[in-house]
């Protein structure tokens, strides 16, 4: 059984072919039944967002199945199977394994390290498992490639830094006020940026917000959607005495903040620092009110540059996450092999023990041992001759899970010593494992 | 054994300082926790050193190498409690080495200075505590004041590739400096009262010396900054540089008493 990814994304599809051969919500279900009953198709899910559709699949042939996922996938661009023209990938064992392992760590995402995808891949999977498309091993694999994606989030920096204006203004802010929640925010202009920008705010926990607008209606209706409250645009001067954090977003062509009104308003403020984004363009603030003390002025250019230094951090952290995701593509294949030999090292001494505690049985009888420490002694003596005689197979069982010198121990125990596959073993194996989680 | 002691002490704080330096370009939560943990254990070498002392019969204040002494270990001790309440890992940068140089210095005033001072009065070791207490507390105060003022100018100047995510805000750090001189200020009132009760105790003592002039400068100019802070709102960038200068005054006490005591009056 080996593990098969085949799909596009924006790397290699462009949003027309995307928008073409992505699935509804609603077509998940039917469309993974369907996969599933390709040819070589074992085990399969289905992810499909804006940015990528990709099929995850536990195949027995791979060819096979490698084909009959491109057509699939390719019927629904009108797109020649037999040549996608590069719009199609395909991975298979360890690249497959390495794909899904960054793939749900963000690490092939537009924006690296955003957080969305994981949950995308989740759901994605909760949609397989209900369709009862998914086995043990894309089980395993799946979990542990939710497992991956938290380590990269916990140990490394890929996530920390903000990729959108909105949250770099929101990041900014918080360098100079810690708890959002004794801070006062004001929002000038009732425009989207503006509304990300505070709903950016309020997650971090700011909820003392003020919104004014010439249009006193559209900054009500913005205060009631961001839970705020509106107030007249005549008292924006007073306003600035009382808010930490200004952000203003307005199509006004001339400064509606001017430096002498800062100025007055840090005099009040007893020169409490205030922190202003201005997303407008024209301007809203005079930017000469950023020369004054205290006083914290990033424009939609300073974020821009902000949200570029931000992608380059993430960046230069995705290369320790790749070699994060690297080390557990390695754990995780000797775990799997590991998994593999366990049963054959369980089956084999099982079959020795039996074929002793027989043997033993026999010399007792022979030599008519009726005595309980005489028939101890032998039992004890012929799971002695098993322990020792498995001791080595045991060890090279477990250590050759690490070699890749192309001879799997395992299959090659069971053939010698002619044990059958348990799949009903592992399958029990792998439900109380699901029910402990 | 006390050689061994101070050479024991002096290297762990060297590794500390290697640490933080380290964390200065790497900054990374591992960086700064282990930074911690070998600054915390050199402060539990550098109280086995004062132990040692104590043990040999010697006064932890006595003379100006055990007042170094006690000032460094102070001044880290400080460190590591506002560490507990405030992720300052920059902090450890600047203190660290300060302890390390006070550290070293308190060795080679064993060789230069008298006979150890006999601190046999109350007055006497109660007011060298308090003041190396107030010295801790300001070197403190200045060390977040020089964070705050270098996050500040970064932020100012939209330098964001040089501002340090890993610091706190600007306005938690302006009330950790807040909190430390309003620590400190009452404890250097005690230590310059003290001083001043203890010394018309000594025979025969001059009045007029330099570092009384600084001590006395940089006591009103610190109770300027504490009324301006509570009373009239100066915070900020003002506040740090008033923090700094402060204890810029009152190291030049130190100095001046320690230059003393090595090259005599």
């Amino acid at each position: 059984m080996m593990l098969l990814v085949v799909g596009c994304s924006h790397k290699t599809a462009g949003l027309e072919k995307r928008e073409l051969i992505g699935f509804q919500r609603d077509e998940l279900d039917n469309a993974v039944g369907d996969v599933c009953k390709l040819a070589g198709v074992q085990e399969a899910m289905l992810l499909s967002t804006c940015n990528r559709v990709e099929i995850y699949a536990v195949v027995d042939q791979l060819h096979r199945a490698e084909y009959a996922i491109t057509e699939f996938l390719c019927s629904r661009a009108g797109v020649d199977p037999k040549d996608p023209d590069g719009m199609i990938y395909c991975y298979s064992e360890k690249n497959a394994l390495t794909h899904i392992f960054r793939v749900a760590s963000s690490l092939d995402a537009m924006v690296v390290g955003e957080n969305q995808i994981v949950g995308q891949v989740k759901e994605a999977f909760a949609v397989a498992e209900k369709a009862r498309a998914t086995g043990p091993m894309l089980r395993r694999c799946m979990h542990r490639a939710f497992s991956v994606a938290k380590l990269v989030r916990t140990e490394t920096e890929i996530a920390r830094h903000p990729a959108s204006i909105s949250s770099a203004a929101v990041d900014l802010a918080g360098r100079v006020f810690e708890d959002f929640g004794r801070v006062g925010v004001l929002v000038i202009g009732a425009g989207e940026m503006a509304e990300l920008a505070v709903r950016h705010l309020v997650t971090s926990g700011a909820n003392r917000i003020r919104v004014t607008n010439r249009n006193f209606q559209r900054a009500e209706e913005l205060s009631n959607r961001v839970g705020g409250r509106a107030v007249v645009f005549d008292e924006l001067g007073s306003q600035l005495e009382w808010a930490d954090v200004v952000i203003s977003s307005t199509g006004s062509r001339e400064p509606l903040i001017t430096r002498e009104m800062l100025a007055e308003a840090l005099r009040v403020r007893k020169q409490r620092p205030i922190f202003l984004v201005d997303i407008a363009v024209p301007r809203d603030v005079d930017p000469q009110a950023g020369s004054l003390a205290n006083v914290y002025l990033f424009a939609i250019d300073d974020l821009e540059e902000a949200v570029a230094e931000n992608l380059r951090a993430r960046r230069k952290e995705a290369k320790t996450a790749e070699r994060l995701v690297a080390r557990e593509v390695i754990k995780f294949e000797t775990w799997m092999r590991a998994q593999d030999a366990v049963p054959v090292i369980k089956q084999l001494r099982d079959r020795f023990l039996k074929i002793a505690h027989k043997e033993a049985e026999r010399t007792a009888h022979m030599l008519r041992l009726d005595g309980d420490r005489e028939r101890e002694a032998i039992d004890g003596m012929a799971e002695a001759i098993v322990s020792k005689l498995l001791h080595m197979p045991t060890i090279e069982l477990k250590r050759g899970v690490d070699v890749s010198n192309g001879v799997d121990l395992a299959q090659a125990a069971r053939k010698l010593f002619g044990l059958e596959i348990v799949e009903e073993e592992e399958d029990n194996a792998e439900s109380s494992e699901e029910k402990s989680k | 054994m006390g050689a061994f002691f101070f050479a024991v002490t002096v290297g762990l704080y060297s590794l500390a300082t290697v640490i933080y330096v380290i964390y200065l370009f790497h900054r990374t939560e591992k960086v700064r926790r282990f930074a911690r943990i070998v600054l915390f254990v050199s402060f539990l070498g550098h109280l086995g050193l004062i132990g040692f002392f104590c043990f040999q019969g010697a006064h932890p204040l006595s003379g100006t190498s055990g007042l170094l002494r006690f000032t460094s270990w102070v001044l880290v001790g400080g460190c590591l409690l506002t560490g507990l309440r405030w992720k300052i890992g920059v902090l450890g940068a600047m203190i660290a080495p300060l302890a390390l140089a006070l550290l070293v210095c308190s060795y080679f005033m064993i060789t230069h200075s008298a006979a150890a001072i006999r601190v046999v009065k109350f007055l006497g070791w109660f007011h060298l505590v308090m003041a190396a207490m107030g010295v801790a507390a300001f070197a403190l105060a200045a060390a977040v004041a020089v964070v705050y003022l270098y996050q500040e100018s970064a932020l100012k100047k939209k330098r964001l590739d040089l501002v340090c995510r890993q610091t706190p805000a600007l306005s938690t750090l302006d009330d950790v400096g807040r909190w430390l001189v309003l620590i400190g200020f009452p404890i250097f009132t005690l230590a310059l009262l003290s001083g001043v009760l203890w010394v018309t105790q000594l025979p025969k003592h001059g009045w007029f010396r330099l570092e009384y002039v600084f001590a006395g400068l940089s006591w009103l100019v610190l109770a300027v900054l504490l009324v301006a802070r509570f009373k009239a709102g100066l915070r900020g960038k003002r506040a740090a540089w008033v923090a700094v200068v402060g204890f810029l005054g009152i190291w030049l006490v130190l100095v001046l008493y320690v230059g003393r005591k090595v090259l005599g009056p």
